[in-house]
C-alpha cells in the first residue's frame, strides 16, 4: 500500500511533534515552580526576619496598628472625598487647557504668533514654580486682594493651581505625541485638500493623543496624589484628617490609612497603564514581548 | 488640440546649496499618462511633490487650467483637492478604518455627506477588489492592499489630476502586480496620471510619454518608444543599462 | 568558687553605681557640671522660626533675650549655672516638637500646651504661664458682636493642626460647619486675612499680638478662661530626661510673675465668653 499523502495542513503527529510538545510544557512548570518557590522564600524570609526582629512590636503598634486603623478610617475616608472631587475635576480641566496650549505652540499660523509666544512663556515659567508656591499666592494672595468677583472658596484656588501647574506639563506630553506623529501624515492629509486645522484634527491630534495616553495617564496619577495639597489651604481633605488624627494618639497609622486610600486608586491605574502600553505595542506590528 | 491640463515652467527648487530641480518644464493633456524616470536623487519625487504644492518652488510656473497655482498668493488648498497623490509609502491614517481612511477628506473638503461618500467608497473599494477590507485598519491589510486603498482614496476626491510617487517600490515583489493593475485600470478609464517609477515595463505598457530625469533636469522626453528602447543621451542610456541588467 | 564572688561583688557594685547615676528621683545632682544634655557644656534650647512677640523678638530671633519666652529661658539657664554665651537655639517646627522619640534639644520653649496626651510621648516642665483660648476676628464683621459660646457656632473658624485652640474649637464651640486647618500659624493669619476665615483661635497674647500688630482691622472678640484647671504652658523635654526636674527647680527660683508684668500686661481687655 502506498501513501498519497495530501500535503500536511497543520503539524502532524510525529513522535518528534509530541517530544517538543512534552518538552515546551516541562519547561513552562519547571519556570512556575521555580518562580513560586523563589518569591516564597525571597518574601518569606523577610517577612520572618521583620517580623522577628526586636523593634518590630513598637514599630506595629506605632505604625500598623488595627485599633487606631478603624478609629481613624471613617474620618479619613468621608474626608477623601474632597480630594476626588478636585482631582477628577482639575483633571478634565487640564486635558482641555494643555491640548489647546499643546495645539497653539504646534501651529506655525502667524496670526497666533502672540498666543504661540504667551503659550510658550507660560509653559516655561510654570514648569520652573513649585506648584507649593502657586498654591500659596494664588490660595491666599489673590484672596487677599479683595478684588470684586474673585471667588474665595479652597477649593476653587486648589483647582485652579492644580490645572495652571499640570497644564503645563500636560501641554508639553501632547506636544511631543503631536511631534511624533510623522510628517507624512500631515502630507498625506494636507494632499488629500485637508487645511492646516482639519489636518490637526482629523489625522494628527487623534494619532498623538492615542500615543500619549500612557504619559497622560502618568501625570493623572500624580495628580491625584497633588490633591493633598488642597490641605495646604485649611481644608480637611484625607491627609489632614489623619493629620489631626495623629497628633491627637500620636500614633502614625492614621498616615498610612490615607496612603492606603490613595494607593486603592493608584495601583490599578498604573497597572492599566502597563496595559495600555503593552497592547500599543501589540497594535503597532511588534510580538507581544 | 488636447487641452493642457498642467503646464510646468522652468521651475527651480533648491534645498539649500543643492539644486534638486533645475529649469524643468512639462506639459500634461487631460485623459495623458506620463512616466518619469531616472536614477535616485534626481529630482523626481520633488517634482511631484512640487507640483501638488507640498513644497514650494523657487522660481517658475506651474499652470493648472491656465491658472498658475504656484503664485504664492493662491490659495493651496483648493488645489489639492483637484490634484491627487500617492506616496510610496502609503501613508494610510492608521487610526481609521479603510473606509474612514477613503471618506475622510470628500467629508470634510468636499462636504459630501455620510451616506454618499461611504456609498461612493463602496464602489471604489468593491471596483478594485478591496470590499472585504472595508472595516479593517491598514496595520491589518499587506503592503499592497495598502496601497490600493491609497489610492482609491486618492480617487474618492474626484481628483483632475493623480500623481504616484514610486507607488509600488515599497512593495515586496509579489504584490506589485495587484497595484500596477490598479493603475493600468485607471489609465484605461482615462484617468489623468503622472507616475514615478522603476517598473520600466510598466512604464512602457501604460505611459503615453516618458520622462527622463538625471540631476534635477529633464533630459529625455518622449514617448515610451523613443525615451526607453532608443534614447538618444548618454546618460539615458546607462541609465537604461543599468535598469535592465538588473532586472 | 571564689573567682565567681569577685565577679558578683562586682558586678554588684557597678549596677549599683549605675542605679544611683540614673533616675533622678532622689539626690540626682543639678550641678551644671553634672547635667544631662544634648551638647557638653551648652544649654541648648528649642523653638519655633520665626519667634514672634510677644514670646519672642520678631527680627533678632530667641536670643536676644527680648520678649516673655525669651526672658524665662535666659532666667531658667542663669539659675541652672549657664551664661549666655553658653544658651544656643535650635529650630523646632511646633508640630514636631511634641511627637515622641529623640530630641535634639535639652527643652523646647514655644507655647506648647501641657495635655495628658502629649505627656505620654514627652515629659513637661511645671506651668511657667495660664493661658487662655481667645478668638481672632474683624472689628467690622458680624462674629464681632458674637457673646456667647453658641453665637459662634455659626461662623467658619480656624486653627493649627495639633493645638489646644483647635481642640478647643472641636471640643468646646463645636461649630457647624467644619473648622479650617493649618500647617502654620502663618497660613491661618493669611487664611483670616485673604477672608477665608471668620475667626481664628489662638492663645491670648498671640491674638493681641496679631490684632495689634501684623492684621489691620483685626481685633481679640474674646478671650475664653479655662473650664476647669487652667491651662499651662510648659517647657517640653524628650521622655525620661531628667534635666526636667532641675529646670522645674530653677523656675521655682525665678520671678515668673515679675516677667509676665513685664512682657506680658498689655495683654489684658478682650470680653470674656464662659465656656463653662
Amino acid at each position: 500500500m502506498t501513501e498519497a499523502e495530501a500535503p500536511q495542513r497543520s503539524p502532524g503527529t510525529s513522535p518528534g511533534r509530541a517530544r517538543r510538545l512534552a518538552f515546551h510544557k516541562r519547561q513552562r512548570r519547571r519556570s512556575l515552580t521555580i518562580g513560586a518557590i523563589s518569591t516564597i522564600v525571597v518574601f518569606g524570609t523577610l517577612a520572618l526576619v521583620v517580623l522577628n526582629s526586636p523593634g518590630w512590636p513598637a514599630v506595629q503598634e506605632s505604625f500598623f496598628s488595627w485599633e487606631h486603623f478603624k478609629a481613624s478610617f471613617p474620618d479619613i475616608l468621608s474626608g477623601f472625598r474632597r480630594n476626588v472631587r478636585i482631582f477628577l475635576i482639575a483633571e478634565v480641566l487640564i486635558l482641555i487647557v494643555a491640548l489647546v496650549v499643546a495645539v497653539i505652540r504646534s501651529s506655525r499660523s502667524p496670526v497666533l504668533t502672540p498666543l504661540r509666544l504667551a503659550a510658550t512663556a507660560y509653559v516655561d515659567l510654570i514648569r520652573g514654580i513649585p506648584t507649593i508656591i502657586l498654591l500659596f499666592l494664588l490660595g491666599f494672595g489673590v484672596p487677599a486682594l479683595g478684588l470684586q468677583g474673585v471667588p474665595n472658596s479652597q477649593e476653587f484656588w486648589a483647582i485652579t493651581t492644580l490645572v495652571i501647574s499640570y497644564s503645563a506639563y500636560v501641554a508639553e506630553v501632547y506636544r511631543a505625541g503631536i511631534e511624533s506623529v510623522h510628517e507624512s501624515q500631515t502630507a498625506a492629509a494636507r494632499s488629500l485638500g485637508l487645511s492646516s486645522a482639519q489636518s490637526m484634527r482629523w489625522v494628527v491630534l487623534p494619532q498623538a493623543v492615542r500615543r500619549v495616553i500612557p504619559p497622560l495617564l502618568n501625570d493623572f496619577v500624580a495628580l491625584q496624589k497633588d490633591s493633598a495639597l488642597l490641605a495646604l489651604l485649611g481644608v480637611q481633605e484625607a491627609f489632614r484628617r489623619a493629620q489631626i488624627y495623629v497628633f491627637g494618639t500620636f500614633n502614625f497609622t492614621a498616615y498610612l490609612a490615607a496612603a492606603l486610600l490613595f494607593l486603592i486608586l493608584t495601583v490599578p491605574l498604573a497597572r492599566y497603564t502597563d496595559y495600555l502600553i503593552r497592547r500599543q505595542r501589540e497594535r503597532v506590528g511588534g510580538s507581544p514581548l | 488640440m488636447i487641452d493642457r491640463l498642467l503646464e510646468v515652467r522652468g521651475i527651480w527648487k533648491e534645498f539649500g546649496p543643492l539644486t534638486v530641480l533645475a529649469d524643468v518644464s512639462l506639459d500634461l493633456g487631460t485623459h495623458e499618462v506620463m512616466a518619469i524616470v531616472g536614477p535616485s536623487g534626481s529630482g523626481k519625487s520633488t517634482l511631484l511633490r512640487c507640483i501638488n504644492l507640498l513644497e514650494p518652488i523657487d522660481d517658475g510656473e506651474i499652470l493648472l487650467d491656465g491658472v498658475d497655482i504656484a503664485d504664492p498668493e493662491f490659495d493651496a488648498d483648493s488645489v489639492r483637492r483637484r490634484i491627487g497623490i500617492v506616496f510610496q509609502a502609503f501613508n494610510l491614517f492608521p487610526h481609521l478604518s479603510v473606509l474612514d481612511n477613503i471618506t475622510l477628506a470628500p467629508r470634510k473638503v468636499l462636504k459630501m455627506p455620510e451616506e454618499e461618500a461611504r456609498v461612493a467608497a463602496d464602489r471604489l473599494l468593491a471596483r478594485f477588489d478591496l470590499a472585504d477590507k472595508r472595516h479593517e485598519y491598514p496595520d491589518r491589510l499587506s503592503g499592497g492592499q495598502q496601497q490600493r486603498a491609497a489610492i482609491i482614496r486618492a480617487l474618492a476626491m474626484s481628483p483632475d489630476l493623480i500623481l504616484l510617487d514610486e507607488p509600488t517600490s515599497a512593495l515586496d515583489p509579489e504584490l506589485v502586480g495587484e497595484v500596477l493593475e490598479v493603475i493600468e485600470t485607471l489609465a484605461q478609464d482615462g484617468m489623468t496620471m503622472i507616475v514615478v517609477s522603476h517598473e520600466l515595463t510598466f512604464a512602457r505598457a501604460v505611459a503615453d510619454r516618458v520622462l527622463f530625469m538625471d540631476e534635477g533636469r529633464v533630459v529625455e522626453q518622449g514617448t515610451p518608444d523613443q525615451v526607453l528602447t532608443a534614447p538618444t543621451t548618454e546618460r539615458a542610456r546607462r541609465f537604461l543599462r543599468l535598469m535592465t541588467d538588473s532586472a | 568558687m571564689k573567682r565567681y564572688v569577685v565577679l558578683i561583688a562586682a558586678l554588684g557594685l557597678v549596677l549599683s553605681a549605675c542605679a544611683t547615676e540614673s533616675g533622678g528621683e532622689a539626690g540626682a545632682s543639678c550641678e551644671k557640671e553634672d547635667l544631662t544634655l544634648v551638647q557638653e557644656g551648652t544649654l541648648t534650647i528649642g523653638t519655633d522660626e520665626p519667634s514672634f512677640p510677644p514670646w519672642f523678638d520678631f527680627e533678632g530671633g530667641p536670643s536676644t533675650g527680648t520678649g516673655f519666652e525669651s526672658a524665662v529661658a535666659y532666667a531658667v539657664a542663669g539659675e541652672l549655672g549657664f551664661t549666655e554665651d553658653e544658651v544656643a537655639w535650635v529650630v523646632v517646627p511646633f508640630t514636631n516638637s511634641f511627637a515622641p522619640g529623640e530630641k535634639d534639644f535639652d527643652f523646647d520653649i514655644n507655647q506648647i500646651s501641657i495635655t495628658d496626651e502629649r505627656d505620654q510621648a514627652v515629659d513637661f516642665s511645671d506651668g511657667y504661664y495660664d493661658v487662655n483660648q481667645a478668638l481672632l476676628g474683624f472689628t467690622d464683621s458680624d462674629i464681632a458682636g458674637a457673646t456667647t459660646i453658641d453665637e459662634l457656632k455659626a461662623y467658619r473658624l480656624g486653627a493649627q493642626v495639633g493645638t489646644t485652640s483647635l481642640d478647643f474649637i472641636t471640643d468646646a464651640i463645636q461649630p457647624d460647619t467644619e473648622p479650617l486647618v493649618y500647617d502654620t500659624n502663618a497660613d491661618a493669619k493669611a487664611a483670616f486675612d485673604a477672608g477665608q476665615l471668620d475667626g481664628l483661635v489662638l492663645d491670648l497674647p498671640t491674638a493681641f499680638f496679631v490684632s495689634a500688630v501684623e492684621i489691620e482691622g483685626s481685633t481679640v472678640i474674646a478671650q475664653f478662661p479655662a473650664a476647669g484647671e487652667p491651662e499651662q504652658f510648659g517647657m517640653l523635654f524628650e521622655e525620661g530626661n531628667p534635666l526636667r526636674d532641675c529646670v522645674n527647680e530653677a523656675l521655682a527660683n525665678i520671678d515668673v510673675d515679675a516677667l509676665q508684668q513685664e512682657w506680658l500686661s498689655e495683654v489684658v481687655d478682650a470680653p470674656v465668653i464662659e465656656t463653662g
